[in-house]
């Protein structure tokens, strides 16, 4: 079930008055149950390769650990990776990899005919391998010295707050968590429940209205003005926002009641004055993932090649981060877009630092052009993460550059307004209270009356919206 | 204990004045010291001391007591 | 007592905070017009029909229309009432097929055909639409008569689908009758149940968190309630919820219209030789054939687009926006814009004929 809809209120309330109900000790098996069901409602065929990887890694890391010597170590490891990123590549890429091979060796003359998996991709499987692959890792670097017994392992790998769409947690974070008794505390219940009632609203009234007219904008481009584009992509980039930063709070406030404590997966990313910095503040679990299991190794493997060592690794590190994100061309391209914008920015970091040194007096200046200009770069980027091929970019290009006026302008800027000023004004209330859970800071009246009416409003939507499943459950 | 020569060449590389750097002091606690300054501060240290690190052995390293061990076990 | 005190502040607090919550929330669905106050209102004597100048804004499965109903209250351009004589005027009137919201206007058949008219007879060319969802053909005489003919148009066409001859209208409108063999109107619609309960939303309706509300209680109304809260437990409370086949009488017998759409066809012939006008049928789908017998009997031209559309059904941009409903997408405006052009012009191109003759 998707988290922004009526049928998840109601699991939830029945897991948490049973939660709280059972004695201590039963509690992890229980929710070790909750998840399982959370999994099989959406569907039930892929149940099996979950619990399947649960086991495989859980005894991989046993193997890890009984070794003393570093190569046995090392060996066990690469098994591990072996095993688990084939699952994911079955699934995920085994057409795209035979379609891409096949027009490849097209171009020789070579004819090859396959017969295409007919596999339907697993919910969540990106997420839930990479956030067991951190248990393996963990073990490997010794980071962790409990032992964990399989139920805990199992809970953890499937976690249903965060097994569609994230974060992806750590191993060294969740586990020790899972282990310890939790009971039931009113102020967590409270704060769960408000950064459920935040994610909503940014989910639902901000992210899923946007993504109706970019969907329509994106599937025939070529019927739009360029302004009317302009305002899909723009819309793009406050949908994925939202929509996403939205799931996250959700999955953060359901652990919560939970008794758990999650980490962020965003920081108002918007505001970066940096791709360096952006990549710090959006989708952090990931890009924390990737930074620690892939490019650090790269970086490290590479480094008597100075610059170039660095960059040969962003490349590789944010490419793969698209290839992450599905098996699709566009994909590709934005990532190695992002590890592009990375390269440049080092490789031009002292070039830059004296130009602006020399042009711009005003720190707010600087700080307004910066936020400018790295919004700019991402949005741009995001046209190739949302089109379905190189096809739909270019014709979206191509409707950009032959500019066509649109009988409907004053309408379109507003709107593209309204939706990007009530989504940088949560931004902006969330910096200055330091919390997506802001408005514990509020007195309870006003309190009251803003959940109140956040409720009200994104339960009318849900009535009348034909579900929009979350963006991201698709990886 | 952290030795001098180690303390001044991680402070060479982050281009700071002066820092107290402790056997538990980890990275994020020091200013500057991020993923891509991380990597100067080893290759530095494999230049001025004439070794060689695995990366298995640097991953492991919690914090600079660590580094500073992992650097004398080079010397036996 | 100060506890009391204390509560009464607290409620005046959350009082004005909800107020002033529910008017954002207001002020900002109508700016993103996730959801606008409603384009429709029910007219005492016009029954239900467009507010003019109202904002249109729908994005859902078989479409996106970002739209507004122009001051005289039909769609699209805005054309005075009184024509020049030079133009040519094509009036349409239709249901939700002709009101087209699954696209812009610019990609608009009505849009189509009046750009394809304007350079096949080199002439200034009007198309003015007055489509609007729901309607049957009876609603469809009724504003013909009431409203298109204001406009003086050459040529008015309706699109007549099956259930457009065979079923009313559930939306309030004057209903075209019978009495003493002569056509005449009831406006008793203001009395039925579904006037009383849009009524009760009336004011609602002009709020857009009012307009959201009246949707979600739709929901409930048309029993979808259970379905969308429980999903796929939904087979737990619902007793399979069987939908009735519309039933569709397939002889003269058990048509309780036939009466009064034949002497409305007969009436069409009469008008266009009283008012100038050139009536035609457009054939949208399979009516009963005895329909077709009586049209061609009372010699109103029929524009066969049926026949048009089947030749699409097999190609990769089927037509359909979506199969439910079956409104036309934007390959669907485009083909019919094409086959009507080509059928006017060639109506034309036959009239120089005769004249020459």
């Amino acid at each position: 079930m998707v988290f922004n809809s009526f049928i998840f209120l109601i699991f939830l309330a029945i897991v948490l008055i049973a939660y709280y109900r059972l004695p201590r000790r039963y509690r992890n098996l229980f929710l070790l149950l909750c998840n399982y069901l959370f999994y099989i409602y959406f569907d039930v065929r892929f149940a099996s390769l979950l619990l399947a990887i649960t086991v495989i890694d859980y005894f991989l890391a046993e193997k890890i650990q009984a070794f003393s010597s570093y190569k046995g170590k090392k060996r066990i490891l690469i098994i591990g990776l072996i095993t688990n990123l084939l699952a994911l590549g079955i699934f995920k890429y085994f057409n795209f990899f035979m379609d891409s091979f096949v027009s490849m060796i097209s171009i020789f003359g070579f004819h090859l005919s396959y017969k295409a998996l007919e596999l339907i991709l697993p919910l969540g499987i990106s997420f839930y391998i990479f956030q067991s692959l951190t248990y393996l890792f963990a073990i490997y670097l010794e980071q962790i010295e409990e032992k964990y017994t399989l139920l805990e392992f199992a809970v953890f790998v499937s976690f249903f707050p965060t097994i569609s769409a994230g974060p992806i947690e750590r191993a060294s974070n969740l586990l020790p968590q899972i282990r310890q008794p939790r009971s039931f505390s009113s102020s967590h219940i409270r704060e769960g429940f408000i950064l459920i009632t935040a994610g909503m609203f940014r989910k639902v009234i901000i992210g899923d209205t946007a993504g109706k007219i970019v969907d329509h904008v994106f599937a025939q481009p070529q019927y739009f003005a360029s302004l009317e584009i302009i305002m899909g992509i723009l819309l793009f980039a406050v949908q994925i926002y939202n929509d996403f930063a939205g799931y996250s709070s959700i999955a953060k406030g359901v652990a919560k009641l939970l008794g758990f404590e999650i980490m962020d997966n965003f920081r108002q990313p918007y505001l970066s004055r940096s791709i360096l910095e952006f990549w710090r503040r959006w989708h952090i679990s990931l890009s924390n993932w990737l930074k620690d299991y892939v490019f650090k190794p790269l970086q490290f493997k590479f480094r008597d090649y100075d610059h170039w060592g660095n960059i040969i690794s962003l490349l590789l590190t944010f490419t793969l981060c698209g290839l992450w994100h599905g098996a699709r061309w566009t994909f590709i391209i934005w990532g190695f877009l992002h590890g592009f914008y990375m390269s440049f920015s080092l490789l031009t970091a002292n070039l830059r630092r004296t130009i602006r040194q020399k042009l711009v007096r005003s720190e707010s200046l600087k700080k307004y052009s910066q936020i400018s200009i790295t919004f700019f770069l991402v949005t741009f980027s995001w046209i190739f993460f949302k089109a379905e091929s190189f096809g739909n970019a270019s014709v979206i290009f191509e409707r950009l550059f032959h500019w066509t006026s649109s009988e409907l302008t004053l309408r379109i800027v507003i709107i593209m307004a309204s939706y990007s000023l009530a989504s940088i004004f949560i931004d902006f209330i969330e910096i200055k209270f330091q919390s997506q859970a802001f408005l514990l800071c509020f007195s309870k009246p006003v309190r009251t009356a803003i959940i109140l009416t956040c409720w009200t409003t994104i339960f009318l939507y849900l009535f009348t919206y034909e579900k929009s499943p979350f963006l991201y459950t698709r990886f | 204990m952290i030795s001098e020569k180690l303390k001044s060449v991680i402070l060479k590389e982050l281009k700071l004045d002066e820092f107290d750097i402790r056997d538990d002091t980890t990275a994020d606690q020091v200013p500057g010291w991020d993923s891509l300054s991380h990597l100067s501060i080893i290759i530095a240290i494999e230049r001025n001391y004439g070794i060689r690190f695995k990366g298995y052995e640097i991953l492991k390293c919690k914090n600079v007591g660590d580094l500073q061990r992992l650097i004398d076990s080079k010397f036996p | 007592m100060k506890t009391s005190k204390r509560n009464l502040k607290s409620f005046i607090i959350f009082s004005l905070t909800m107020i002033s919550g529910l008017l954002t929330v207001e002020i900002f669905l109508r700016l993103t017009e996730i959801s606008l106050p409603s384009y429709v209102y029910d007219d005492p004597k016009l029954g239900r029909t467009f507010r003019p100048n109202a904002k249109i804004f729908r994005a859902d499965a078989e479409g996106f229309c970002i739209s507004q109903v122009n001051k005289y209250g039909y769609l699209g351009k805005p054309y005075d009432r009184e024509k020049n004589r030079d133009s040519l005027r094509i009036c349409l009137v239709g249901d939700s097929f002709v009101e087209g919201m699954q696209v812009f206007d610019r990609n608009h058949f009505r849009t189509i055909l009046e750009n394809e008219l304007k350079q096949g007879l080199n002439r200034n060319v009007e198309v003015l639409n007055f489509g609007i969802g729901g309607i049957d053909f009876r609603v469809m005489y009724f504003i013909y008569s009431q409203r298109i003919l204001e406009f003086n148009p050459d040529i008015v066409l309706f699109f007549v689908k099956d259930d457009d001859f065979l079923s009313a209208d559930v939306l309030p409108a004057p209903e075209i009758i019978v009495r003493d063999n002569e056509l005449a109107i009831d406006y008793s619609f203001l009395n039925n149940a579904e006037s009383k309960l849009r009524r009760t939303f009336k004011i609602v309706r002009n709020f857009s968190l009012g307009n959201l509300s009246k949707e979600a209680f739709e929901q409930f109304y048309l029993g979808r309630f259970w379905k969308i809260v429980l999903d796929k437990m939904n087979f737990l409370l619902a007793k399979g919820q069987k939908q009735e086949p519309i039933h569709q009488p397939q002889d003269r017998e058990n048509d309780r219209y036939f009466g009064v759409n034949t002497k409305i066809i007969r009436q069409l012939d009469i008008d266009a030789n009283k008012h100038g006008t050139r009536n035609i049928i457009i054939k949208v789908n399979s009516w009963p054939s005895y329909y077709s017998d009586i049209l061609s009997r009372e010699k109103i031209m029929v524009f066969d687009l049926e026949s048009e559309l089947a030749h699409y059904i097999n190609d990769e941009i089927y037509f359909k926006a979506f199969e439910e409903f079956g409104h036309w997408n934007y390959f669907g405006h485009r083909i019919v814009a094409d086959y009507l052009a080509k059928s006017i012009l060639l109506l034309y191109d036959q009239d120089k004929n005769c004249q020459k003759e």
